[in-house]
């Protein structure tokens, strides 16, 4: 015979504990590609003029270095 | 030294001097202007020991030379092997793709239209046993929402701009594959954690046994009518294990080599990388469909093993007759094989 | 409307890198795009070749046939343009592309690397011609304004020429009869699938 739990009976919000499984399942999912896509896209990505600087250019001053003083490398429509 | 041989000295190195710069000095002020100039074209090439693109090609295959640049991937002068990468990508890919996956749709259809979902197999008894505990579930589940967001997504670089794009549009279509882009990346990790929870927790009962060959030849029954013995997973299922895992393998490899490019291989290897997650993924699309099938409408009493964990204690004896599972508080007796043991 | 090239005669390279700086200086580059780059095979030894390369704005180009979101065009011209605004960063233009002429502003995993920037043979991009929006993002327009590539104006030896494709190959045949040598048309056959016959 399937099991019950009483307590099952008193939690209304899942349809049994077979959809737990399922939807916990979805959720974590869910939860640890967000996590991830956190960390990996946080991660200091420099722009390449501050990775790949040459010893005979300087580069104290980036503004100097860009497409109009608001340059981010972003498409920018305005 | 005696005096007329000083002499003699003296005056043959003089001698000496005079006709060595006499010619010397001669050249000095010469203004003959360099051979060629105003004449016909000799053809002969001062750079004659240069390379011709052709030449290089032919050799190497790839041109690189050097550069003042950082980036090392400036040197490379000409790769064709980008060309190759458009074949493959624009003209083979798709096809391949499309053949694979709409093929296994179509004959599951007509598999199910002919011969409609594999009954029960015998009277339910009401009584259930457990055939995948919590952490089985959770993460079969969490594997597979996973692959559904990957295989969409992962779908979308190949067939998104045929099929998509001319519905919604330029901007939207951009948008959705920006969004999907960071959903397969992101999503890949819970796959690939899921692939190794499933490699270490179903290996043992996924290595070969006695009931495999018996079991492919008579396609599980499925010609004689009579369930062959199985253990707790027969061939079928454990062929679906392999290709998840190796398939998974594959895909996790070549998935983390494009997600860091250039951190350990060249252009070529970038393309070789997306060739490799490529066919995986279209091979395992297409075998996942059929599980899907099997799992959900194929087999009566299939989905409840997943979903709630347990199934009908005849439902196991009719499929897998030779498996005996765990201890059971509600089964204290083995379930018992049908067939004799070889 | 003529189908324009770019040739770099490799026999008068001399590597000054005046190309590559009146790209950087024209359209504002930022440093570490490198728009176009002067490359030297066989440094130092006998036959050393220095070739400028950038886009090459190809016929049937394989950037266009692979990018996922369809962001590439070209023009009556046959310049090969692309829209930042639908770019996805992807990088499958770098894969495809024989030359690498795709840049990326960002090092990084995929996905982060930014919009894909390229030469745009001084054609701008999908933005109005000639405008603060246009220039920001795709650099300055002077095919707009009726002028040729500023690389191929500056450059101190014209191995670097640009133009209608028929009139610069017939100007690298002259020389290559005149002088008497030639090494060729770098990139012709995979971009152009032609040669010079000369």
């Amino acid at each position: 015979m399937t099991r019950i739990c009483p307590s099952e009976l008193a939690r209304g919000s899942l349809r049994s504990e077979a959809m737990r499984m399922i939807l916990s399942g979805i959720a974590i999912a869910c939860l640890i590609s967000v996590g991830v896509g956190a960390v990996l896209y946080s991660m200091s990505r420099p722009p390449v003029y501050e990775a790949m600087p040459m010893p005979g250019v300087r580069l104290d001053d980036p503004g100097h270095n860009l497409v109009g003083p608001r340059w981010t490398g972003r498409f920018d429509r305005s | 030294m005696s005096a007329p041989i000083r002499m003699a000295t003296v005056l043959l190195i003089c001698l000496t001097t005079i006709f060595a710069v006499g010619p010397v000095g001669a050249q000095h002020g010469r203004d003959t202007p360099p051979a060629g100039v105003g004449a016909q074209p000799s053809g002969a090439d001062p750079t004659a020991e240069s390379v011709t693109e052709s030449e290089l090609l032919n050799e190497i295959g790839k041109l690189q030379g050097r550069v003042t640049i950082p980036d090392g991937k400036a040197a490379i002068l000409v790769q064709p092997q980008g060309r190759t990468y458009q074949s493959f990508h624009e003209r083979w890919l798709p096809w391949i793709g499309a053949v694979v996956i709409l093929g296994m749709a179509i004959a599951l259809a007509v598999f199910y239209l002919i011969n409609g979902r594999i009954p029960f197999g015998a009277r339910p008894s009401g009584r259930t046993i457990v055939r995948f505990n919590r952490l089985e579930r959770f993460n079969h589940w969490m594997t597979a929402a996973s692959f559904i967001v990957l295989a969409i997504t992962g779908l979308n670089y190949v067939f998104g701009k045929r099929l998509l794009f001319p519905l919604i549009g330029p901007d939207a279509f951009a948008t959705w594959s920006q969004w999907a882009k960071f959903a397969h990346n992101a999503f890949a990790f819970p796959f690939m954690l899921g692939i190794v929870i499933m490699a270490i927790v179903w290996l043992r009962d996924n290595l070969p046994d006695r009931y495999d060959w018996p079991w492919l030849r008579s396609f599980g029954g499925f010609v004689s009518g009579e369930h062959p013995p199985a253990g707790r997973f027969n061939a079928g299922q454990k062929l679906i294990f392999w290709s998840v895992v190796l398939g998974g393998l594959a895909l996790s490899a070549s998935g983390l080599v494009m997600l860091f490019p250039f951190a350990l291989v060249d252009i070529n290897g970038m393309q070789v990388a997306q060739y490799v997650h490529a066919f995986s993924a279209v091979a395992l699309i297409a075998i996942i469909l059929a599980h899907i099938y099997i799992g959900t409408i194929g087999m009566v009493g299939a989905f409840e093993a997943m979903e709630s964990g347990r199934v009908d204690i005849e439902w196991a004896r009719t499929h897998h007759s030779a498996w005996i599972p765990p201890d059971d508080p509600d089964l204290p007796e083995r379930t018992g094989a049908r067939v004799p043991a070889e | 409307m003529a189908r324009v090239k770019f040739l770099c005669d490799a026999d008068r390279c001399i590597e000054c890198n005046a190309c590559v700086t009146a790209c950087k200086n024209e359209h504002d580059v930022p440093w570490g795009i490198n728009r176009r780059r002067v490359i030297t095979l066989r440094d130092g030894r006998p036959g050393e070749r220095s070739v400028s390369m950038a886009c090459m704005h190809c016929t049937e180009a394989p950037c266009a046939a692979v990018c996922p979101v369809d962001c590439f065009y070209t023009t009556a011209d046959a310049i090969v343009l692309h829209s930042k605004e639908l770019c996805i960063g992807c990088g499958y233009c770098f894969y495809a592309c024989p030359f690498g002429a795709p840049q990326y502003p960002r090092l990084g995993n995929f996905g982060s690397r930014g919009k894909m920037d390229k030469c745009t043979y001084c054609a701008g991009g999908p933005l109005p011609a000639s405008t603060e929006a246009e220039y920001r993002n795709y650099g300055r327009n002077r095919i707009a304004e009726g002028k040729l590539p500023l690389c191929a104006e500056m450059c101190s030896t014209k191995s670097l020429l640009a133009g209608d494709g028929e009139v610069i190959a017939q100007i690298y045949k002259e020389r290559v009869l005149q002088r008497g040598y030639g090494s060729g048309a770098w990139g012709w056959q995979t971009a152009y699938r032609e040669t010079i016959v000369t």
